[in-house]
């Protein structure tokens, strides 16, 4: 099924959960802010639930800037 | 010392990481320019390349960070980066930018004061970037923004203080701390604004693109303490007139005249 990551679209297999993605690209949670249907998810908040078609998926974080 | 929102600062000099050549070399910038307040900017993760973790290069030891909202538009999408920025840094520090037009970079104050206006009762510390213009910022503050960041020339262009009869003015009527933001491109344009009265001033592109970062962090700081010193001493008034400043009686070429 395809969900929008950041922007673009990406086909996942059922099941597949936000706490999968953050796997597959290596990411740690603490390093990044994660928005799920333009709910932001807090520290605690659990992403194992599995993602649903068309779900938008954004995973932010902190870069350089002025 | 100054101070924002009833937190304290020794250095008076804000550090911009953006356009740093290595996270190393911001990381010694950040050190010799002592500065105790640095923005950072939010942005989607590069899925294609993840392993890049600007905030395990900052010491947040004695480091405030002042997350920023570049990108956005307008308030809406300020306010969104916001919330994110919140909940990534823990911290209800904000820089807020408004940047419309990429090309000009400038601020838009309708959407910058409306913007202000929601986060300070959202209880955001609010420094707002904005033109400088005196009127705005009296706005600005009456929505209860912290500080407030008049540029002296657009972002990146490192042209100097090109706003100054209009800082000057923003100073003379300041409640809040006034922080001199964008276009500073000399350890000159620093010592200038702090000389005006400026109670900080925010370097980014002058120090990230010079030959060497670290010297010019280091001149920068040097710059922005002179300038507040100068301020603190200051300013002898101006004058078109020339005025001597040797003394104008017993003068020697006057005595051998005489003696002619």
């Amino acid at each position: 099924m395809i969900i929008q990551l950041n922007g673009s679209e990406k086909n996942i297999k059922n099941q597949t959960s936000i706490a999968d993605l953050l796997e597959e690209y290596k990411l740690e949670r603490a390093t990044v802010i994660i928005e799920h249907n333009k709910v932001q998810l807090n520290e605690t908040a659990s992403l194992a639930n599995p993602l649903v078609a068309g779900d938008v998926v954004e995973i932010v974080r902190f870069v350089g800037g002025g | 010392m100054l101070k924002i929102a009833n937190t304290k600062f020794n250095s008076r000099l804000f550090i911009g990481t953006g356009k740093f050549a290595s996270p190393q070399i911001m990381k010694e910038v950040l050190t010799a320019s002592e500065s105790e307040m640095v923005t950072v900017a939010l942005r989607r993760v590069d899925l294609t390349n993840p392993a890049d973790d600007i905030m395990s290069q900052i010491d947040t030891g004695n480091t405030r960070f002042l997350p920023n909202t570049s990108g956005a538009r307008d308030a809406t999408e300020a306010i969104r980066l916001a919330h994110l920025a919140r909940a990534g840094s823990g911290t209800k520090w904000l820089k807020l930018e408004v940047t419309p037009d990429p090309r000009t970079l400038l601020p838009d104050p309708v959407e910058t004061l409306k913007a202000t206006d929601i986060l300070v009762k959202e209880g955001f510390i609010v420094l707002p970037y904005m033109n400088a213009d005196p009127i705005l910022s009296l706005k600005l503050q009456d929505a209860g923004a912290a500080a407030v960041m008049p540029l002296g020339a657009p972002i990146g262009t490192n042209l100097g203080i090109t706003t100054r009869l209009q800082i000057e003015i923003i100073i003379e009527q300041s409640r809040v701390p006034v922080v001199v933001d964008a276009g500073i491109g000399a350890p000159s344009h620093a010592a200038l604004a702090m000389e005006l009265g400026a109670d900080a001033v925010l370097v980014n592109t002058a120090i990230a693109v010079a030959k060497e970062p670290v010297k010019m962090a280091e001149a920068f700081c040097s710059a922005v303490k002179a300038g507040r010193t100068a301020y603190l001493a200051g300013l002898g008034p101006q004058s078109g007139q020339a005025s001597a400043s040797s003394p104008t009686s017993g003068n020697i070429t006057a005595d051998l005249d005489f003696l002619d």
